[in-house]
């Protein structure tokens, strides 16, 4: 896998992470995201500037790692990128560290779904304010 | 006689515009307790207010609008309630508009109606957008509902320093409690630099974070 930074879309996403889940919410258009514990520990560190090479390391000096624990990360990175949460970022190395328990508990296969739910909800709310072009357009 | 609406105003120094807003209650051919909740203003709000015969709530200090939308249902006595925020505007007679429409269908617990976004006057800013088309508001001036609810689904959380209008609306769904939909447009909102959401946006995000983590865990149950 050729190694990559990337960083959170800011100008889309607000994301947070509490208790170990990453919730990202897409500002203008009211969907949000969903991790699990392994996905939201991959996440976190791909935020902190870690490289996926960096994080790939990381998931490798785990004990019992599956052998295909590659290929569901690139499938997370693609997934993530596809919901436009994280866009590339400047090149950067920074040691990775994931929690073990998160890994096993989710069988080393990191989630991140999508959620349309209260969509409407969230696109009433004033927060919605968003300043880049394709959002709110100015008033003339 | 028509039945007494409850509007409660939270309200914190908003000598501004709370003459505007007050005013477009003057509009309404209803039956009116209108509550103006004073979050600690060190402004003449609370003067002002008396001046318009409100029912006028006082906190010391600060505590945020959540707590001072409770401070006025406390006090609210209305066969239903609606939340006005003292920079946003009713249009005429749009209350007794979501008034008739919540007589009419005694299944919904609220009517929710839609607000149309405007630019404050005196706002400078150039970053300000508007949402061009009418939407279903959330609150203010936007849902009537019947003040009974609350003993259903309780006061707003004071968990949250904001995002309690998207908490109530899961706890309304969660007992079953119908909101209904109605096709007008019942207030103005005005947007402007300081407008709560815009300035708190990161505060409001978290919480809205905590509330979805929260309903995705329990449907992970």
């Amino acid at each position: 896998m050729e190694s990559k930074n990337y960083r959170l879309n800011e100008a889309k996403m607000f994301a947070d992470i509490t208790d170990g889940i990453a919730i990202i919410i897409n500002a203008s258009t009211g969907i949000y995201y969903g991790m699990n514990g392994y996905g939201t520990g991959i996440f976190d560190n791909l935020l902190a500037g870690s490289s996926t090479n960096d994080i790939l390391t990381a998931i490798k000096a785990l004990p019992d790692v599956p052998a295909n624990a590659e290929e569901h990360l690139s499938a997370f990175l693609e997934t993530l990128l596809g919901f436009e949460i994280i866009i590339p970022a400047p090149e950067s190395s920074r040691e990775a560290s994931l929690v073990l328990k998160d890994a096993v508990f989710d069988q080393f296969i990191p989630v991140c779904k999508e959620y349309k739910d209260v969509q409407e909800l969230l696109y009433a709310d004033p927060i919605h304010e968003v300043s880049e072009e394709e959002g709110w357009k100015p008033e003339k | 006689m028509t039945p007494l609406i409850s509007v409660i105003m939270p309200v914190r120094n908003g000598s501004n515009y709370i003459r505007e807003a007050l005013g477009s209650l003057l509009d309404q051919d209803c039956r009116l307790q209108i509550i103006v909740v004073d979050d600690g203003s060190q402004d003449n709000t609370a003067d002002i207010a008396r001046e318009y015969g409100c029912t006028v709530l006082s906190h010391a200090s600060s505590q945020g609008p959540v707590a001072a939308k409770n401070t006025g249902l406390a006090t609210a006595i209305g066969e239903y309630v609606l939340f006005l925020d003292h920079d946003d505007k009713m249009r005429a007679g749009a209350l007794k508009a979501l008034c008739a429409a919540l007589e009419d269908d005694p299944a919904a617990s609220a009517v929710q109606a839609k607000v149309q976004d405007f630019k404050s006057p005196d706002c400078s800013d150039s970053t300000v957008l508007i949402k061009p088309e009418p939407y279903y508001g959330l609150f203010t001036g936007a849902i009537l509902m019947r003040r009974r609810i609350f003993d259903t689904i309780g006061l707003f959380s004071t968990e949250q320093a904001a995002g309690e209008i998207i908490d109530w609306t899961f706890r309304m769904r969660q007992y079953g409690l119908d909101i209904k939909k109605i096709d007008m447009v019942s207030a103005d909102r005005r947007v402007h630099g300081s407008n709560f959401g815009r300035t708190r946006r990161n505060e409001e995000f978290k919480d809205f974070a905590a509330i979805l983590r929260a309903r995705l865990a329990g449907k992970a149950k």
